[in-house]
């Protein structure tokens, strides 16, 4: 039940993400395959017609026969580069639908590694389970001929049941339909359960292949991922490594070779009975209609109908059952497919709006806040109250690990509290409308990435921007002739992956970029976690040297292992295990004992 | 002419070298194919002739058994050959791949390097990408090729007995399928750049959209609106790319289909005519009518093959061009590495890479004595990396020489000289081996020696945290049940690696760039204890270990601007004294609390 469930909805998602592609499909698939059938219907009334010497009919056939044939094959001739064009796009959505839903996913899943791992698995699944969705789709393309031409078949047997029995002579009533088709329905039942069992083993042989195959595919795949990268070479040649690689190269695609040829050695055996039983059965249909015809029953002509329908069903079903098996065969991958795409997304828990001020008056209080990640008893913070005042700038010292960066996390609510409140303007944040709370922050996170479209639109993050607002803050930042000297100026791409008009960037242009985007939002509060970590030492100081200008009267958090940023600061907030233990100017701190005064110390015995 | 020549005998010699017999099923194959079809319609057309002139029924049933017979047998013939060819399409891949690969692993380094080699790479390894890239479906692009000529040449045999005009009517409609499959290419050439950077974009995009390094900055940034407008965009695009294709395509199915419906037309009325004046029976009616759609479709298909198979021999050039690369570097007898300590003199050494103009080492002279130790510092991008590829053979001086010891580089075996330097690089790439297999790489496992490494190097105790002990695997990726190596623990991977290697010279290219200050001079600690009775060279960006080294050279602009110790450089108050100085401040005025090894992340484009 689980599983026509799981299925139910594989299906409802593929023609959801490709309707139109599907629409497409169908559509010149029917026109396509239904041609072969029209010209049986139409070849046995011109040959009925030309052995009975009716003559006068045949022009009228011939036309009618053509005309039909032309619109059909233009109808799937003019589909025919669309459903290509909708295909390729709609293998691109599939392709990319588990990434996508890495954008909108909760986000505590979407950092973890395991949901990480979770997705390159399904990634790399995706063309090698049977039952993932663009593998779903590959077999309904492949059965689609195969459906079109049993139903087709079965539609035109029909004569075949209006065969005038009493004018059948006497010896010969076990050639009535009724037997015929008790036998016929028989030997389709046997060739049915014979495909089935058939196609069951072969895609469980296949599935079982392809997971022996599994980690020498990974394998070739991620070295091949080490060998596109050039550097890789260095190494290999100074350690000598060449000979190794290729002899574990060939170890693993000799055992490749070896699978795949006992998988094929296999599949010929299925030939003869397969095949073996297509024939007998062909042969007992001209048998039998030739028989009738020779009795006088049906018309000559009718052989070409009745024997062409049939063998063309009895063929296509052995591909239509092998594909639908296939489709069956791994339901487990999709079953974790489905756990991946049902993580929860990004809640809306609050619907409050955000009251917009022009005197960016925000003022944050928290109250005994404590955190711990989902399934874990550790507190990474432990029971935190403290306010914020608007306007001020807050510096954030303490050891790796002591929760800073938790911190600002739980204050942007990327993460929420597991005790404790955090409000805003007195009201609890989890409130306020998700979308609306993020607005209130710019952010520079340590590892800040930018995307490779153009450089206005990673200022702006959108997909238009003002023109002179972006290079007012870049020049703000200090980007300004930088900006002038680029071929397309703001339209200029950022790296060369999107568009190979791009320009890269050196890393102290980048953050400087970084800064600029959050400076852009004009966000109320700004939030710079270790800015300057990969910088070298004359871009960090160029940086620290601007940032008060920058900041202006917003308030600020400024997160840093490097304790001389304190000094400009307002406050310092110095974080140790989870807590923040000390809270003042650095002026005070320095002088009251304790961790602070400890830190800088130890900095003054060992440099100065 | 003369290459496609060329290339053909290329092709042919690589399915030969793959499986010499492939050629006898390809032959069958075609014959099998072409004429399977012609045998359907002689029995459809058998069978009506003999009820109409009423055989007797034990007459007929024997004679239908054994036409079935016949046609059931070349049917299975088929189905055989089909799956035969299909099995070795796989191989053929397969073994092309393989060929390619070990290509690419003997190559000499500078082989590797610059957009054009990596082109060249690249291309060649496209070829075995999946069914569709030329060694997936050269095998059965020729059986196609075989069966359509041979098809053509039946069915155009029968079609004639029906009348003579057909030879004239087939040519004139080959000819409409090969001008639409002239313009079709053309097409197909005009948009293939604009079609590849859309593809390009949207592969962009969806890599974006899983990108681990941008959760936070989507999120608060509130990126997904505009992710997803660029896509919409990209797709329109796609549309408007395409449509000039599309039309050509509408116009195309519309003559050829005409074209196809006025042969059938022919047939049918001269058959028809025939039929009536009795010359020829009604069952042939049959096989005439067949004839002509096969026909039709076995030209156009033999048309459109002849395209794709022209298209495979040009890309039997890229396949050519790249294995036909010859090692660049002394591959054969090389002299005796020297057994005393070693000394390295650079005579006027300069490198250029590649298309650039501006040469990255510009006539360096410079003689590192035996057992010194010799830093190389200067900004990103002054040649430092490019000095320490020359010296380790990596890469070979455009002029100038390098000896070891008086003898020229060159004159050694390149595997030689190899041996004499144990590099640790900054970029850590991990091989899907086990810890074990990681420090041995790719000399002999000597168990007295390992043991003594992993002892020195202190990841002895690494190895003891973990189940599988030095067989765990370290790439967690291919291995879930491998352990993922922190920053710290690589390092002394490297370590060890490097000391298993046990060579006389020790290279250290800025190994240390994801550690932080202080774990850094703990991992140079590490090294200098090691470095005693080897020569040893350290690339440092952060200058924290400089000070350890007899001698400091200073890179700018490929050139050596300043050498001495460290103190020297210092007092000479130049470009290295201030670099030394905008660290310093930091060390001075600041404190780094975490000693502990962290792994530093880095903003960047993605």
């Amino acid at each position: 039940m689980d599983k026509v469930k799981i299925f139910k909805r594989a299906f409802g998602d593929l023609i959801r993400i490709g309707k139109r592609y599907y629409i497409l499909f169908f559509s010149q698939s029917l026109a396509n395959y239904s041609l072969p059938f029209i010209g049986f219907i139409y070849m046995t009334r011109i040959v009925d017609a030309l052995s009975r010497s009716n003559m006068g009919v045949v022009p009228s056939l011939v036309f009618q026969y053509l005309s039909i044939l032309l619109v059909l094959q233009l109808i799937a001739g003019w589909l025919e580069p669309l459903v290509d064009n909708e295909e390729s796009l709609f293998l691109r959505k599939l392709f990319a639908e588990p990434n996508k839903k890495m954008l909108s996913m909760h986000y505590h899943y979407a950092e973890s590694s395991e949901v990480r791992e979770q997705l390159e698995i399904i990634n790399r699944s995706m063309m090698s389970s049977q039952s993932s969705l663009p593998m779903l789709n590959v077999r309904i393309k492949e059965m689609m001929p195969g459906v079109i031409s049993v139903i087709w078949g079965i539609t035109l047997l029909t004569p075949l049941f209006k065969v005038n029995v009493s004018s059948l002579p006497d010896g010969f009533m076990w050639m009535h339909p009724v037997v015929i088709l008790a036998v016929f329905v028989t030997l389709i039942g046997i060739s049915i359960v014979i495909q089935t069992k058939i196609s069951k083993k072969s895609s469980e042989r296949l599935t079982e292949m392809l997971s022996e195959l599994k980690l020498s595919n990974a394998i070739f795949f991620y070295e091949d991922q080490i060998l596109e990268d050039v550097k890789s070479g260095k190494e290999i040649r100074l350690y000598n490594l060449t000979d190794k690689m290729i002899a574990n190269k060939k170890r693993d695609s000799n055992h490749t070779e070896k699978l795949l040829s006992s998988n094929y050695k296999k599949f010929r055996r299925m030939i003869i009975p397969t095949s073996g039983l297509f024939h007998i059965m062909t042969y007992l249909t001209y048998a039998y209609v030739g028989i009738l015809v020779l009795l006088g029953t049906l018309p000559v002509a009718l052989i070409i109908q009745l024997s062409s329908a049939l063998s063309r069903m009895i063929s296509a079903l052995p591909d239509v059952i092998q594909h639908g098996m296939m489709m069956i065969s791994s339901p487990e991958e999709l079953k974790s497919y489905y756990a991946f795409m049902d993580l929860p997304d990004e809640e809306v828990v609050g619907s409050l709006p955000v009251e917009k001020r022009l005197d960016n008056d925000y003022t944050f209080d928290i109250e005994n806040l404590s955190f711990a990640y989902p399934g874990s008893e550790e507190f990474v913070l432990k029971n935190i109250t403290e306010a914020f005042e608007v306007g001020k700038k807050y510096a954030i010292v303490g050891e790796n690990g002591s929760g800073k960066t938790t911190f600002i996390k739980l204050l942007t609510r990327l993460y929420e509290p597991t005790e404790g409140k955090i409000k805003m303007n007195k009201i609890d944040t989890k409130k306020y409308d998700l979308k609306e709370y993020f607005n209130l922050f710019g952010v520079v996170f340590q590892d800040y990435h930018l995307v490779g479209f153009s450089l206005g639109q990673n200022i702006s993050v959108a997909p238009t921007y003002d023109k002179e607002r972006v290079m007012a803050t870049l020049v703000k930042v200090g980007l300004g002739t930088f900006v002038r000297t680029l071929p397309d100026q703001l339209d200029t791409y950022l790296g060369t992956e999107f568009n190979d008009s791009g320009v890269n960037v050196s890393a102290g242009q980048e953050q400087k970029i970084a800064i600029a985007r959050s400076l852009y939002k004009d966000a109320p509060v700004m939030i710079l976690d270790e800015p300057t970590a990969a910088l070298d030492p004359l871009t960090e100081f160029e940086i620290y040297q601007n940032f008060d200008k920058l900041v202006q009267d917003k308030t600020a958090f400024y997160i840093s292992h490097r304790l001389s940023s304190s000094k400009f600061c307002d406050e310092v907030l110095v974080f140790d295990k989870g807590e923040i233990i000390q809270r003042g100017s650095h002026e005070d701190l320095v002088k009251t004992e304790g961790k602070y005064q400890d830190l800088w110390n130890a900095q003054a015995q060992y440099y100065q | 002419m003369k290459e496609k020549g060329r290339l053909l005998k290329i092709l042919l010699k690589e399915l030969y070298d793959f499986k010499p017999k492939i050629f006898i099923v390809i032959l069958l194959h075609i014959i099998v194919n072409a004429v399977l079809p012609l045998l359907q319609l002689l029995l459809s057309a058998s069978v009506i002739e003999w009820l109409l002139s009423n055989v007797a029924i034990q007459d007929y049933l024997v004679r239908l058994l054994l036409f079935v017979a016949v046609v059931g047998s070349v049917q299975m013939l088929q189905n055989y050959f089909n799956i035969f060819i299909e099995e070795n399409m796989n191989h053929l891949r397969v073994y092309i791949r393989n060929k390619i690969q070990r290509k690419y692993l003997t190559l000499d380094y500078p082989q590797l390097i610059g957009k054009e080699a990596q082109e060249r790479y690249n291309n060649a390894n496209e070829l075995t990408d999946n069914n569709q890239s030329l060694f997936g479906r050269i095998l059965m692009e020729v059986t196609q090729w075989g069966s359509s000529i041979l098809g053509v040449f039946i069915y155009v045999n029968i079609l004639v007995q029906l009348e003579s005009l057909f030879i004239i009517l087939v040519g004139i409609f080959a000819l409409i399928v090969v001008g639409f499959n002239i313009l079709q290419v053309k097409i197909d050439r005009k948009l293939f750049n604009s079609k590849a950077s859309n593809t390009q974009k949207l592969r962009y995009l969806r890599k974006v959209y899983g990108e681990s390094r941008i959760t936070k900055d989507v999120r608060v940034f509130q990126m997904q609106k505009w992710f997803k407008k660029i896509e919409e965009k990209t797709i329109d695009k796609y549309y408007k790319i395409v449509k000039p294709k599309v039309r050509l395509t509408w116009a195309e199915s519309t003559v050829v289909n005409v074209a196809i419906i006025g042969l059938s037309a022919l047939s049918y009325i001269r058959s028809v005519q025939l039929i009536v004046s009795g010359s020829i029976p009604v069952s042939s009616f049959v096989i005439f009518a067949g004839s002509v759609t096969i026909l039709a479709q076995t030209i156009i298909t033999f048309i459109s093959v002849s395209g794709k198979m022209n298209t495979s021999l040009n890309e039997t050039k890229k396949y050519d061009d790249f294995m036909s690369q010859a090692q660049v570097f002394n591959h054969g007898e090389g002299k005796a590495l020297p057994e005393e300590p070693l000394s390295i003199e650079l005579r006027g050494v300069s490198y250029t890479y590649p298309n650039n103009v501006e040469p990255t080492i510009d006539n360096i002279t410079l003689t590192l004595y035996p057992y010194e130790s010799l830093a190389i510092v200067g900004e990103n991008g002054a040649g430092k990396s490019t000095l320490i590829n020359l010296i380790t053979g990596l890469l070979k001086p455009d002029s100038g020489e390098i000896l070891i010891n008086g003898i020229p580089q060159s004159e050694f075996n390149i595997h030689d000289y190899y041996a004499l330097f144990a590099p640790v690089f900054q970029e850590k790439f991990l091989l899907t081996y086990s810890i074990r297999d990681t420090i041995i790489q790719g000399l002999p496992f000597n168990e007295q020696k390992y043991n003594k490494v992993i002892k020195l190097s202190g990841i002895d105790k690494i190895i003891d945290q973990f189940k599988n002990h030095d067989q765990t695997k370290i790439v967690r990726a291919v291995y879930t049940d491998g352990v993922s190596l922190s920053g710290g623990q690589l390092q002394k991977l490297k370590l060890a690696q490097a000391l298993y290697k046990d060579s006389s010279v020790l290279v250290l290219d800025e190994p240390t760039a994801a550690l932080d200050p202080l774990a850094e001079h703990q991992v140079y600690k590490d090294y200098f204890h090691f470095s005693k009775d080897k020569l040893s060279i350290f690339i440092s960006h952060r200058l924290s270990s400089t000070r350890f080294c007899d001698r400091v050279i200073y890179i700018k602009n490929g050139k050596i601007t300043e050498t001495g110790t460290h103190d020297e450089l210092i007092a000479a108050q130049k470009d290295y004294f201030k670099l030394f100085e905008a660290q310093a401040y930091y060390y001075r005025n600041d404190h780094r609390e975490d000693s502990e090894e962290r792994t530093l992340v880095k903003g960047g484009v993605i």
